[in-house]
């Protein structure tokens, strides 16, 4: 039976990426608010943030996806595979044919413009199991983001699926 | 707005997200991965058209959510899990529920999914924890 999963692959787990640095624009956030069709006047209004108490424009709260996936994602163009995405993102196994899993995040506290984000990205496991299909390959993803006040922004487990 | 009480339904919304939506969001996010907006690379890699990111719809279901509880709700926790993609242009219902609500009614875990419209095919299910005011 093929196997899509190396063990160079297996040898990813624990691995952590370079620490990255996301400066948040009010522009950022009304391209990601416009982009999914955001209605409520606190992720577009800076004025109605400030109303509110928050220091700036807060982002939506799905809008931490384009920080942990830019702060990986802004490379050179001869760094892209065939498929899009950055060659050096993912452990090295036989198929690119990935798509999203699962997530589960914390987000203790909101995305305002104007912040400093810190994020952080390790692989906490890698695995392959039999689909009805073939065998698919699991890599799971752990992000943190905190701000310039160190508080946490975000939590996640991120899991993708590749077949 | 609706009421805040254990085994509240939420108004469902049907969200239809095309060619114009999915580019916006690939930019925003900088996710350039070509299932997303070229079709003949999609259907290299076996899909009928081309899919809207698993993200994007978790983005529509969070809204469908805190817009049935009111804009003073905010999402501390959320939980996705992707079942089978969304296609480009192809409408989908996302739906929630109320399933625990606290004592003093301000943090409540809302039960989420996305289905087509016909109900017979589960895209997305999930879970949020939301509280009222932070």
């Amino acid at each position: 039976m093929d196997e899509l999963l190396t063990k160079e692959a297996k040898e990813w787990i624990g691995y952590e990426y370079p620490i990255q640095t996301f400066e948040v624009t009010k522009h950022d956030i009304l391209k990601f608010a416009y982009a999914t069709g955001e209605r409520n006047a606190l992720h577009l209004d800076e004025a109605v943030s400030l109303k509110r108490g928050y220091r700036g424009l807060v982002a939506p709260p799905m809008f931490y996806i384009a920080v942990r996936t830019a702060a990986y994602h802004i490379v050179p163009l001869e760094e892209f595979s065939v498929d899009g995405t950055p060659k050096n993102d993912l452990p090295p196994i036989s198929t690119i044919r990935g798509m999203g899993g699962e997530i589960s995040a914390a987000l203790p506290t909101p995305i305002c413009a104007g912040d400093t984000l810190t994020i952080g990205k390790r692989v906490d496991d890698v695995w392959e199991k039999q689909g009805r299909s073939g065998p698919l390959v699991f890599v799971k993803f752990a992000f943190t983001i905190t701000n310039q006040l160190s508080e946490t922004v975000l939590n996640e487990e991120f899991t993708r699926i590749f077949r | 707005m609706a009421e805040i009480k254990q085994g509240t339904e939420l108004e469902s919304e049907i969200r239809t997200l095309g060619n114009l939506e999915l580019f916006l969001y690939s930019a925003s996010v900088q996710i350039p991965h070509r299932i997303h907006y070229d079709l003949d690379y999609a259907r290299e890699e076996g899909h009928r058209d081309i899919l809207v990111h698993g993200p994007f719809q978790a983005v529509c279901m969070v809204q469908q959510a805190l817009g049935g509880l009111g804009d003073d709700w905010r999402a501390t926790k959320v939980s996705f899990r992707n079942l089978s993609p969304v296609l480009v242009d192809a409408p989908f219902e996302c739906a929630s529920s109320l399933i625990e609500v606290s004592e003093d009614g301000e943090e409540a875990r809302v039960e989420i999914i996305s289905r087509s419209l016909d109900g017979q095919t589960v895209f997305t299910t999930g879970e949020l924890v939301v509280r009222r005011g932070a």
